[in-house]
């Protein structure tokens, strides 16, 4: 059995402004996520991936389908249940400094999923492993008095994550962790990542625009496509074959690094994106 | 709910916000120095007293701000007034704040509940507050707890909307998301992330409600409602010197509208150094 | 793709700008050299804070007034010294002689005037006659090259009606209306998805290789570099760190931080360099 099981979700917005049209984020999106293995979610902005991502955590509930995690079904869960869960499964987040409370010092933040999940450690416990859970995030002790804006953004998205695996979760959900990152610092992070989960052996849906960065990071990926995902392999097989006409699209547009492989940019017919949807209507 | 295992040092703000807004700290000082005079400092006469031998003498020597009609002596009876406004204004302020703060709260849920409560306060914004407070206090038969409720009357419906926009604003913030995620209670998200967050703009609503609580009691006083002679009270100060003012007395008036003038630009000044402080600190 | 000539378009030597602060004054560019030839496209490349982007715009002279840009040369070839020219005959420079495409496209559109409108303006200012209906024969060529399905639906809405790539696409069809033997694009297609990025950066170059033109284009993104530049340069900290040929610097980086930064885009199967 998979750690986390996504099956035939739909998920509708409501429209944004009146006599607006819903958005259907999310078509029947099924996938697994397998004990210790990243599962990668590539898209493009308006493919759903996000939502998908907060679905899992059951950040947003669905309209129809089921998240199970470890069997147990999310949406079956009454509000306690569903709270003393989340130690298990966390979220990391694109903009590292809007996902920290400005007025909290660092020690603060991290420490907080232990003194939800286990109070009984006491103060001295907790001080202790959030000191040490910097250190292992590559942060030093000192950071833990300080406020987030004192941070740099490398420096914030590790206070991120720090508090994302102190409560030792099995799954957790990247949602884009490294794209307002400067280069160098995204290859800091990546690898802070990948020597967390060898680590603690945990689970990671990976979402991400980045064909580099998924193509590095990932066993598996799902490629999603205006609500729905496509295509799933292994990554690896993906590249080497996509099969999906939009998959193939998608992998032309890759751009190497190294001269030597040049691209060839290939569109399919038909490609949308919602944008281009909206724009293709007749103005009002 | 305060079991920080970290804080950030934050001991020195308050006095580097005041070094920074000289202003500010002059007010501080000024309504302190006020306060504790009204209620310790051994005044020059009985502010209650009247003398017939010494009417409507101008400021000098003997009498500082003067004498008015009865032969009160302005000087004792402006700083003594200071006891019944000032900690009138603060009560009031201090229910507006407590009333405000919680249904603000809670017409920032979701659900039926607090769109009712939003419907309520439209309608009940659209009376004259000022009138209805008026009528309330009169009707009391001058209670000064009343007062108290008056002010409570026309600023708990600013504190309400002002807390409701900003948690609103802010319950869409990712850090929400984050203690959310995290398994936060509502009560955790409530105490630990939105409260500390809004406290700022709390604090400079707050003092900016103390200057508005020391006009309306003043205006009270000024029309005989509220602080009842011969207890001695700015606003009934200013309408009994104003009958003074045209023969040349202007001293009984003029001290007590200063006093008034100089509290209210103490507390926007305050408001102001509070408002600039949490606008620097995490934008 | 070797179509450059050794004719200069560009030359700038030593270009450096300083900006008076509140605390001080702050020095983001400290001497940079740009060497742009006929035919080529020479990207500009480095992380947030090098530099880059101000270069460019105090070459454009687009930086607020509290800065000061010196060179001891910004020659551009059929016009003259660019430093030379006052800030507001600039407006005349851009558009005529340099395009300019920007990050954001909505900045670069009048949120409040038609697109038609804008191409308009844009002859007008530059052109003694062009009537509006030659101007919108113009523009919807122009919208079409740029591979605008429906330009006439285009040419009568706003730019709010845009998504992001629609949007650079008429920034870009507006920067060539006036055949400019010079484009600069400052990050064109960041913030785009990159089937948008692809297909914006192919109708780029596209422009520029068909006659001899020539373009600077910054970016913080390796591929980018790779795959649409002939010669690049490296910078950090306001200064240049390494230049060259594409095929030179992005196969054999000789300066550390170069080496660094190319070895920081991950590649499957291989460790990722963190070393700082």
């Amino acid at each position: 059995m998979s750690l986390v099981e996504i099956e035939d979700v739909h998920k509708v917005f409501p429209a944004r402004q009146r006599g607006g049209e819903p958005v259907h984020a999310l078509k029947g999106v099924s996938l697994h996520v397998n004990e210790g293995e990243t599962l990668a979610v590539i898209g493009e902005s308006g493919s759903g991936k996000s939502t998908l991502g907060r679905v899992a955590l059951r950040l947003i509930d669905v309209d129809s389908g089921a998240v199970r995690i470890d069997g147990k079904d999310l949406g079956a869960m009454d509000a306690n249940t569903l709270r003393r869960q989340r130690a298990d499964m966390q979220l990391v987040f694109q903009e590292p400094f809007e996902s920290l409370n400005p007025r909290m010092a660092i020690g603060a933040i991290v420490a907080e999923p232990l003194q939800i999940h286990q109070p009984q450690l006491g103060t001295t416990e907790i001080r202790r492993q959030v000191l040490s859970t910097l250190e292992h995030v590559g942060l030093p002790q000192s950071f833990a008095d300080r406020l987030p804006g004192e941070l740099s953004g490398g420096q914030q998205q590790r206070v991120g994550i720090a508090r994302a695996i102190i409560s030792r979760p099995r799954f957790v959900v990247l949602d884009e962790p490294t794209s307002s990152l400067d280069l160098s610092i995204r290859a800091q992070i990546l690898a802070l990542l990948a020597e967390l989960q060898r680590e603690y052996s945990m689970a990671y849906l990976f979402v991400s625009h980045d064909m580099h960065t998924v193509e590095w990071v990932s066993d598996r990926i799902a490629v999603m496509y205006l609500g729905e995902i496509v295509e799933t392999k292994p990554t690896r097989e993906l590249f080497d074959a996509p099969e999906h006409p939009y998959t193939q699209t998608l992998l032309s547009a890759r751009l190497s690094p190294d001269p030597r492989e040049p691209h060839a940019y290939k569109a399919f017919a038909g490609h949308k994106t919602v944008r281009d949807a909206v724009e293709n209507q007749e103005p009002a | 709910m305060h079991d920080d295992v970290f804080a950030a040092r934050r001991g020195v703000q308050m006095r580097r916000m005041l070094r920074q807004h000289p202003g500010a700290a002059l007010g501080v000082l000024f309504i302190l120095v006020l306060l504790l005079a009204s209620l310790f400092a051994p005044l020059p006469y009985d502010p209650m007293g009247i003398d017939g031998g010494a009417t409507l003498r101008s400021p000098g020597g003997e009498h500082w701000f003067g004498t008015d009609g009865a032969g009160g002596d302005v000087f004792s009876r402006v700083i003594y007034a200071a006891r019944v406004d000032l900690s009138l204004a603060l009560a009031g302020t201090v229910l507006s704040l407590v009333v405000g703060v919680l249904l603000g709260l809670a017409a920032s849920s979701k659900g039926k509940g607090s769109e009712r409560l939003v419907r309520g306060l439209d309608a009940f914004q659209a009376f004259p507050l000022l009138i209805l407070a008026l009528a309330l206090v009169s009707l009391s038969g001058n209670k000064l707890y009343m007062v108290v409720v008056a002010i409570a009357l026309i600023n708990v419906p600013r504190f309400m909307r002002l807390l409701r926009s900003e948690v609103l604003s802010l319950r869409e913030s990712r850090f929400i998301e984050a203690a959310t995620a995290t398994g936060a209670s509502p009560r955790r998200i409530i105490f630990r992330h939105l409260l500390p967050n809004v406290w700022g703009i709390v604090l400079v609503q707050t003092s900016l409600t103390v200057a508005n609580a020391i006009v309306v009691i003043a205006s009270l006083s000024f029309l005989g409602i509220g602080v009842s002679p011969p207890t001695p009270s700015w606003g009934s100060m200013i309408r009994d010197g104003a009958g003074n003012m045209s023969s040349g007395e202007w001293w009984i008036a003029g001290f007590a509208g200063l006093a008034v003038v100089l509290c209210v630009l103490a507390f926007n000044q305050l408001a102001d150094a509070i408002g600039d402080r949490t606008a620097r600190t995490y934008r | 793709m070797n179509a450059q000539s050794e004719e200069l378009a560009l030359e700038v030597r030593n270009l450096a700008v300083s900006i008076k602060t509140p605390h001080g004054v702050v020095h983001p560019v400290k001497g940079v050299d740009l060497t742009v030839h006929k035919g080529e496209i020479v990207g500009i490349v480095g992380e947030s804070g090098c530099g880059k982007s101000t270069t460019i715009k105090g070459l454009l002279r687009l930086l607020p007034a509290n800065s000061t840009v010196t060179a001891d040369k910004a020659q551009l070839a059929g016009y003259g010294d660019l430093l030379a020219t006052p800030v507001r005959r600039m407006r005349e420079v851009r558009g005529a002689k340099i395009g300019f495409v920007a990050q954001n496209p909505f900045g670069s559109l009048n949120p409040i005037y038609k697109i038609e409108r804008q191409f308009y303006e844009l002859q007008k200012a530059h052109k003694t006659k062009v009537s509006r209906k030659e101007s919108r024969e113009i523009a919807l060529r122009m919208l079409d090259g740029v591979g605008i399905v429906n330009p006439a639906r285009v040419l009568d809405g706003y730019a709010h009606q845009l998504s992001g790539g629609m949007a650079q696409r008429v920034v870009i069809a507006l920067a060539t209306t006036l055949s400019p033997q010079l484009l600069i694009a400052d990050e064109p297609t960041t913030g785009l998805d990159a089937t948008v990025q692809a297909q914006i950066l192919d109708l780029i170059s596209g422009f520029v290789h068909q006659e001899g033109r020539s373009m600077v284009l910054v970016t913080h993104d390796l591929g980018v570099i790779a795959q649409y530049c002939q010669r690049v340069v490296v910078m950090y900290d306001g200064q240049v760190v390494e230049h060259g040929s594409v095929m030179d610097v992005m196969v054999e980086p000789q300066h550390p931080y170069t080496q660094r930064l190319i070895a920081s885009v991950p590649k499957p199967g291989e460790k990722l360099d963190v070393s700082r």
